[in-house]
Formats: structure tokens, sequence, C-alpha cells
């Protein structure tokens, strides 16, 4: 498993469309994908999961990956966030 | 925040007819636009429309959230429908929607903004909402919400 934290840097958030983006990327895997805080993980597959976060721009997540494939899973979702989602900001 | 901060009675809908996902926001942008001065039927719809380019609100189980951000809003509004028949939403699980919750945001409250969808996400992600919200709505509010207000007392 493996299990880093993350930091939300976009300027929006976790807002619906980051959201959405996210779990078009964990969709794709077959494994196990976990994103929240402490005492508050939730399926990164499940957009409504990942919006009730309501995580803002600096907020620390931890990400949690197990399974088959859970490198490249992992690999992708970071980029993904790391890219500010795509937003430019 | 709680959902009835931003949900007044006469902004809720039950058993809207609507043929399409663009028929379905045209028509509540415009009775949004007629009840609510501050807010153009036109400029609304077109601000929906272009939200949902960018990708569908329709976020599974036949719910959407179609939301946008307005010059014109100076504080965040909320509307509930249920349509009649679902309609198809080019919906992330690609099941037609009938259940909509629709968000106006002003332009610079990003953090409410998150706080709002994650009340919502909390709201229709729990087990017992929806199906209360689908019950026939045969106890209504007052009789001024024959059509309006229908949904509001069962749904948070």
């Amino acid at each position: 498993m493996i299990h880093q934290q993350i930091t939300i840097i976009n300027k929006l958030g976790l807002h619906a469309r980051a959201s959405a983006k996210l779990v078009g990327v964990t969709s794709r895997h077959g494994c196990s994908i976990e994103i929240g805080s402490a005492g508050k993980m939730v399926d990164a597959k499940s957009i409504m999961s990942v919006m009730l976060l309501a995580a803002a721009q600096g907020t620390v997540l931890d990400l949690k990956v197990s399974g088959d494939g859970a490198q490249q899973a992992f690999d992708e979702v970071s980029q993904l966030i790391n890219n500010y989602f795509d937003e430019g900001e | 925040m709680n959902i009835s901060d931003i949900l007044t009675p006469e902004r809720t809908f039950a058993d809207l007819k609507c043929a399409s996902k663009k028929r379905t926001l045209e028509s509540i942008s415009h009775w949004l636009g007629d009840q609510m001065s501050e807010f153009d039927g036109k400029e609304l719809f077109n601000a929906l429309i272009n939200r949902e380019k960018l990708g569908s609100t329709g976020f599974g189980d036949g719910i959407a959230i179609p939301h946008c951000r307005l010059d014109s809003c100076t504080q965040v509004t909320g509307a509930l429908i249920r349509l009649a028949k679902a309609v198809d939403f080019d919906a992330i699980d690609a099941q037609p929607v009938d259940l909509l919750f629709v968000l106006l945001v002003p332009l610079e409250a990003t953090d409410e903004h998150l706080q709002i969808l994650a009340t919502l996400a909390g709201s229709f992600g729990n087990a017992y909402a929806r199906p209360l919200m689908q019950r026939p709505c045969t106890k209504l509010l007052s009789h001024k919400y024959q059509k309006t207000g229908m949904l509001y007392g069962y749904s948070w």
C-alpha cells in the first residue's frame, strides 16, 4: 500500500469540476484509492464523497492506494493534483 | 452552513416537466429569473449551460448540481427541483437525472462554495434523503405551494 500526504494547491480547491477530474482518473484503476484526512477517509472514486472533503487550497490530504497497479494510480492522481487539475492556477 | 440558509420553499419545484437537459436548465433559469429580480433568466441559462460544457454536473444516482458563479449574485442561492421524468444529463454514470439542486454563487466565494458543495454531497449521499424527496408529495406545506415548496418540508 502507498500512503502519502499531498497538498491541494489549485486556487479553487476540490470544487465540483476538480472532483470530477479526480474521479475520472481514479475510476480508471482497479485498485483501492482513498483520500481524506485522519478519521475522514473517503472513496476517491465517488464524486459525492470527494466533495464532502471541502478541501480548499492549502489543505493537506492523505492519499492511500492499494492493490494492483497502485503505483501507476498514485502517480496519475499526484500528477493531476500537482498540476492544479489543469486549471492553470 | 445549512441547506436552509440558501433554500426557501419558493425555490423548490416538484414534478417539473422537461424533455431534455437544455430545456430543463432553460425552464429553471427563467423560473428563477422571474422570481428574483437580481437574476436575468437568459443570463442564468447561459452561465449554467457554459458550466455544463466544461463537464456535466450530473454526479450520479440521478442527481445533478448545476451551478455557476455570477456577477449579479451577492449571496449563495439554491433551488431544488424534481423532474416529472428523468432526462439524459450526460451524467458521470450515464444515468438520467431527475433531481437537481441549482447553486448560484458570488464570484469570489471560493471557500463558502466548497462548504456548500460538501453539505449538498452529504445530504444527497445520505441514504434517507433521496427516498424522502421521491415520495409522492401529498402533504403540502400550504395551498400556496401546491407546485413550489412541496419538496422543502421533506428534504433536509
